[in-house]
């Protein structure tokens, strides 16, 4: 679906007129509320800029903040903090972790579908926002009802996106936020080198029809739509978008092993199955396991949308193992000390 | 305490006694049990009327005459219950051989523990292709721990 549909523009003039008359000041150029996420990515991918971020986030042990740099420069964004992140042309993603090499994890042979129209489900508004990082800012609030889920607050001349604060459930409480401290924007950054020497872990596209409804539904709950499947290693992944947050759901046959699952998750019930929660820096992580393997859902929504897409998997392919699955658990375990 | 004219609840835990009341008959309820049931028939018509036809039926039954045995029943019967035995012991054998033939047969499943970083790495880069570059990939450099 086209973004700039005469509805959707009609309504984010409205939306910007109407917060213009309330507020009294009016938002800066190249401030839109049509795909608030896409515009900001595609003007930090034409930025040259410096500076130092804050990442924070709240999980069951409290806050947690790091600090980071960043940079980008001819068309490559690159984040810079115990992990190593960039962005290059043609779509590449790389990482580097701390002790290892770096992993391409994305590649210019790989096409991803464009996201959903996030105003099937969200309500964006814009007004002027405060200085973020000493660069007075558009405020880009997205709402889903009467709730505040995100507020996007992109630098009014250029639209770089300078924090992106998300909040709880009720609106009230920010619960993730990103955000420049220091920026230099126009700065002389030296050309930032992209990685030759990458292990090219990036996925391979596979066709939707090559799998099971059961593994690759068209959407899941709440309005998430799924924008690809692809292979990775021994693993399936398909994305999922509503337009604002993005869901990955991998699966890989096997037996979870919960022994071997990172400490520090929060126990809870997956489609009726086990399953482990952690929350990230970025997001939450859910692990259970089902009848046709392992599954993990990785997103930045808001736990309660992940555990309502995860729910809405078609019966049958990622519940409870089958009878004969369990049955041959059963045989194996009364088998195995005799065997050993 | 129930409402007034509601049928108290049943020690099944749901609406009506069911096949308690056939145990009721019998005795062979718990003796906290049988209060509950004699509880729950004391404002519950429809328990009531159910109880009724168990015992009657029990009555019925009772009631029927003894059947001359024929000749050579209790021989029939005895060699039935050999053969039933033998029967048994094959079946287990059977059931014992199966499950030897699944524990052993079956393929392995392997035991997977999701390298959850790696996911989350999978993750960002293919949310950050088409979405927000600086929210995607900014929590991607700090490192995924979790501590208990």
């Amino acid at each position: 679906m086209s973004w700039a549909t005469p509805a959707v523009k009609r309504a984010a003039v409205a939306g910007v007129a109407t917060a213009c008359l309330l507020a009294g000041q009016p938002a800066g150029e190249g401030a839109t509320a049509d795909n608030p996420v896409e515009e900001a990515r595609r003007a930090t991918e034409k930025a040259s800029l410096r500076g130092t971020m804050q990442v924070r986030w709240i999980d069951s042990r409290g806050v947690h903040e790091e600090r980071i740099t960043v940079e980008a420069a001819n068309g490559a964004f690159a984040v810079h903090g115990a992990n190593d992140v960039m962005a290059a042309p043609g779509s590449q993603r790389l990482v580097h972790h701390r002790g290892k090499g770096w992993d391409l994890l994305w590649a210019p042979r790989v096409t991803a579908a464009r996201r959903p129209d996030p105003s099937a489900k969200y309500q964006t508004a814009v007004v002027a926002g405060p200085v973020v990082a000493g660069r007075p800012t558009n405020l880009i609030e997205v709402r889903h009802g009467r709730t505040v889920y995100e507020r996007l607050y992109v630098d009014a001349a250029t639209g770089v996106l300078l924090r992106r604060a998300q909040y709880d459930e009720t609106g009230s409480q920010p619960v993730r936020l990103v955000t420049f401290e220091e920026l230099t924007l126009e700065a002389p950054v030296a050309a930032l080198r992209v990685p030759r020497d990458a292990v090219d872990r990036a996925p391979r596209p596979v066709a939707a029809a090559t799998l099971s409804r059961y593994d690759a539904p068209a959407a899941l709950a709440d309005g998430y739509q799924r924008i690809g499947v692809y292979r990775r290693g021994g693993m399936i992944q398909v994305a999922y978008s509503d337009g604002i947050y993005d869901l990955s759901l991998f699966a890989q046959p096997g037996r979870l092993s919960f022994a071997d699952l990172p400490s520090g998750g929060t126990r809870i019930k997956v489609r009726g199955a086990p399953g482990w929660r952690y929350t990230w820096p970025g997001g939450h992580i859910v692990v259970w396991e089902g009848r046709r393997g392992v599954y993990a859902a990785v997103s930045d929504a808001p736990i309660a949308q992940v555990l309502k897409a995860v729910e809405s998997l078609p019966a049958g392919g990622s519940d409870d193992p089958s009878l004969m699955t369990k049955l041959r658990r059963v045989c194996r375990a009364l088998v195995q000390p005799l065997s050993a | 305490m129930s409402d007034a004219g509601a049928p108290t609840r049943s020690p099944t835990g749901g609406g009506h006694l069911g096949d308690l009341l056939s145990a009721l008959v019998d005795g062979e309820l718990s003796p906290a049990q049988e209060r509950a049931a004699r509880s729950h028939l004391e404002s519950c018509p429809g328990c009531r009327r159910e109880l009724e036809e168990v015992t009657s039926a029990r009555h019925l039954v009772r009631s029927l005459p003894d059947v001359a045995v024929p000749f050579g029943f209790e021989r029939r019967l005895l060699r039935a219950g050999r053969y039933r035995r033998a029967g048994l012991a094959a079946l287990a054998a059977t059931a014992a051989a199966s499950i030897a033939l699944l524990g052993v047969a079956s393929p392995r499943e392997e035991p997977v523990s999701p390298q959850v970083p790696r996911l989350v790495d999978a993750h960002v880069s293919t949310a950050s292709v088409n979405g927000d570059l600086v929210g995607n990939l900014a929590p991607a450099a700090v490192p995924v721990t979790f501590v208990p």
